[in-house]
């Protein structure tokens, strides 16, 4: 967590793909302080989506701890204008929903995700079990 | 019913490591969270360069598990790590390979019909038609439901 699927009208390239992938987990690890570790991306092309919408996002993404409301539409909006730059698209192309799932009813590394803006502890036990995640 | 959504990598884990772990996840569902309920189990495979983590190719899978509103936190911590653990057995990879989400059934249906009214009314039906018939065939050949990442 965060999982962000994009669904695109069309097939991306390669290197369409790493550049997106790469604004989603830049935009989100600096809205938000989450370590880039959680951050996964998933593409899924070729579907018939609205008429003026080239990408639909949805991102499943922590809620509590130091997540508010204003963090969470400036990660919206920031998120929905990255990728239109990315990936050379119009920003009304881009559709950016986020979902809220509460952090302990996650998973990863064996223990359960901490609440938002305390990842520090967590990533310390984790590298202790696992070495880097 | 409840759904259980697992989407691997491609050529990350093979057909018969699904069957195992399919068998597990309904194994601890059974012991663990509700006994009753039939499972719906359903496969993604993302093919190759869809999928990342940290930017970089995924060896992450993602699991979502739905279960009842308000489910007891720690049965779901219970239940977590039951999965968690035996995935990383059986899949021969670190517990840092799975991406786990034990999820209230009432915001698993708001994910889902996010995912349903992403796709432009008009092509609903053909795209739940396509869905279906790939479910089916995929039962038939392979022995448990999938879906395609790309449509």
């Amino acid at each position: 967590m965060p999982l962000y699927n994009l669904a695109c009208k069309a097939v991306l390239d390669n290197d369409q793909r790493q550049r997106i992938a790469e604004v989603i987990t830049r935009t989100h690890c600096e809205l938000t302080g989450a370590p880039s570790q959680f951050v996964n991306v998933a593409f899924m092309e070729g579907f018939p989506l609205r008429k003026d919408e080239f990408l639909n996002v949805i991102g499943g993404v922590r809620i509590g701890g130091n997540r508010n409301v204003e963090l969470t539409t400036n990660l919206q909006e920031t998120m929905q204008n990255n990728i239109a730059s990315a990936a050379n698209v119009s920003v009304s192309a881009v559709r950016v929903t986020l979902i809220g799932v509460p952090a302990n009813w996650n998973m990863e590394g064996g223990r359960v995700l901490p609440e938002p803006g305390a990842e520090d502890e967590w990533l310390d036990r984790i590298e202790q079990d696992l070495g880097t995640l | 019913m409840r759904k259980i959504l697992c989407t691997i990598h491609e050529g990350q884990i093979s057909k018969p490591q699904i069957h195992e772990l399919e068998a597990m996840i309904k194994r601890v569902y059974r012991d663990r969270i509700n006994n009753e309920q039939p499972l719906f189990v359903v496969w993604t495979e993302m093919p190759s360069g869809q999928g990342f983590t940290e930017a970089k190719p995924s060896r992450v899978s993602w699991v979502m598990v739905e279960v009842d509103d308000h489910f007891d936190q720690q049965k779901r911590e219970s239940a977590m790590k039951a999965i968690s653990d035996e995935w990383a057995r059986i899949a021969k990879v670190s517990t840092g390979n799975l991406m786990l989400t034990l999820c209230d059934k009432s915001l698993f249906s708001h994910n889902s019909q996010a995912f349903r009214q992403r796709i432009t009314p008009g092509a609903r039906l053909s795209y739940k038609l396509k869905l279906l018939t790939h479910l089916i065939v995929t039962k038939l050949r392979h022995g448990y439901f999938a879906m395609k990442a790309n449509y």
